[in-house]
């Protein structure tokens, strides 16, 4: 601590950055239940740089969801431990955002209602944030529709409320539990570039479920490979395409070159086994 | 205004024009069969015995009505308290729910001799008769909102290091409106039907003192004219909550379609 110091302030900016933000160490989940015990996360360990965007690919079951919910704090694993930039996870940590495949908007809310939930929830300064709640809502374009209410917009639209609400607090971390899970294809590809748009401007840590191989090799740095029975990490990716990524680099052979890597993997552990017969 | 064709007029009459025709076709019914008024009254006289007291009907409207608002008021107030607790307490969900479950078992009319006995024969065991027959609609319907409160809407709250206070105020109790508005309107009925027992029971005043004296006097018309009197009121109170509700809950999917 004391050599930083002589270093000077941005040698101690650069300290704190390369040190990883999540840290999962032997993380294990394990669930009773009348009929048996079901080991939904196996031993799992992942560290998590300051300002990565990265996603847990794999089918259901695989305990990606339970993962995020270990990290968010809102579960407590049985063995192995978790910290985010160095202080152990026990309840849901300052500095989280939270998107869930539905948005969960309140419906007596208008849409900036929603928006600023988090910030009446945290009792933070109302009046200092509206500005960047609206300026957020005109970001993913909804600045027409601040005062409508939930059930006029569209699903798109209402996921991309769901999003300014977890960004409202300038989140360092952003945990997104398959987001566009529900939506159509169309919705989904935008939405896709806009998070990217996002996420290059504030360079927040992403933590990203979901179960599309395109879509996880699109957005991420690093792509976890999960498997199922018992939950597991069975290998990380990394992805090496120039930022910002746009729809068209799927076209691109080393995009394709990535989607093949991820589906042996898949099927060297059995996830495909309908293929293989 | 929209004009109506004659086929809309058939398939979706007006109220008012319902309600006339059922008049009329009693008045007919009578002038036709000539019931004996003690039997069966023809409308005619049923109005002609309002308008001869109008004073003394709208008096005991009066007293009906208020009992009625203040055991229904007090039912809402203790049993959406009572729900809180329910939801929030282990203890109290085994302790109190169960003896509300076993109180509600019981005909609750079979206790109205019992509150004269306790309460005297005034206005209090009125209303406490509109208070417990009604409390267990809203500690019902207000127990299944408070608890239907979707997972990862509590995840969600946690994740925004939202208090167990924040969360209940901002988004629990919100959201349970919408059923505790479904209690309110059955128990709204049920308490005018308690505080008319309490009056059957024993009363100087109230529009179920009404009926019973003039049943005993032979004056039919007078118990139609109160009886009729009851029903209004029972269809205000309700429509009075239903106008509460479209201005609290606009949101709610019930009230989206509602023309204000």
């Amino acid at each position: 601590m004391l050599g930083s110091h002589a270093a000077g302030p941005r040698a101690m900016i650069e300290a704190v950055e390369n040190r990883p933000h999540v840290v999962i160490d032997n993380v294990s989940k394990i669930y009773s239940s009348p009929s048996g015990d079901v080991r939904a996360l196996d031993d799992i360990s992942l560290s998590i740089q300051h300002g990565a965007f990265v996603s847990l690919l794999g089918p259901s079951g695989c305990g990606k969801s339970t993962l995020l919910k270990l990290v968010a704090g809102l579960d407590v694993p049985t063995a192995g431990s978790l910290s985010i930039a160095g202080t152990a996870i026990h309840a849901p940590p300052a500095g989280l955002g939270m998107v869930f495949q539905r948005d969960i908007l309140l419906d007596w809310r208008t849409v900036l209602g929603n928006v600023m939930l988090p910030i009446e929830m945290q009792n933070l300064d109302k009046i200092k944030n509206l500005d960047r709640a609206k300026r957020l809502l005109r970001l993913f374009g909804l600045g027409d529709f601040l005062d409508n209410h939930p059930w006029e917009l569209s699903g798109g639209m209402r996921q991309r409320v769901a999003i300014c609400r977890a960004l409202v607090t300038e989140p360092s971390l952003l945990l997104m539990d398959e987001p566009f899970g529900a939506l159509d294809a169309l919705t989904r590809e935008e939405l896709n570039l806009e998070l990217q748009d996002i996420w290059l401007r504030t360079r927040n840590t992403i933590i990203f479920v979901t179960h599309s191989i395109a879509e996880a090799i699109l957005l991420s740095d690093q792509v976890c490979v999960m498997a199922a029975r018992p939950g597991r990490i069975v290998e990380t990716l990394r992805v090496d395409l120039p930022r910002p990524r746009a729809l068209a680099v799927r076209e691109e052979s080393l995009f394709s070159a990535y989607i093949r890597r991820v589906r042996q993997i898949f099927e060297n552990h059995g996830v495909f086994q309908h293929e293989k017969a | 205004m929209k004009k109506l064709s004659g086929a809309a007029w058939l398939q979706q009459p007006p109220g008012w024009l319902v309600l006339t025709y059922m008049l009329l076709l009693w008045q007919g019914a009578t002038w036709l069969f000539k019931p004996t008024p003690f039997i069966l009254p023809d409308p005619i006289s049923i109005g002609r015995a309002l308008i001869e007291n109008p004073g003394m009907y709208l008096l005991n409207a009066y007293y009906t009505a208020a009992n009625t608002l203040l055991g229904f008021g007090l039912s809402v107030v203790i049993g959406f308290s009572l729900a809180l607790g329910i939801v929030y307490s282990r203890f109290l969900d085994a302790t109190v729910y169960t003896a509300l479950v076993a109180i509600n078992s019981m005909p609750k009319v079979a206790l109205a001799p019992l509150f004269v006995v306790w309460l005297g024969t005034g206005n209090m065991s009125k209303i406490a008769m509109a208070f417990l027959i009604a409390i267990f609609a809203i500690v019902i319907d207000a127990v299944l909102g408070l608890r239907s409160l979707d997972t990862d809407i509590v995840d969600l709250s946690r994740s925004m290091q939202g208090s167990p206070l924040k969360l209940l105020w901002k988004i629990r109790l919100p959201s349970a409106l919408p059923s505790l508005f479904a209690g309110m309107k059955v128990a709204i009925g049920l308490s005018l039907v308690g505080a008319l027992v309490g009056e059957f029971v024993s009363a100087q005043h109230g529009l179920g003192y009404v009926i019973m004296a003039a049943q005993g006097a032979f004056d039919t018309p007078r118990v139609f004219v109160a009886v009729l009197l009851l029903s209004l009121m029972g269809t205000l109170l309700f429509r009075m909550i239903e106008a509460v509700e479209r201005r609290v809950i606009p949101w709610h999917v019930s009230q989206r379609g509602v023309r204000h």
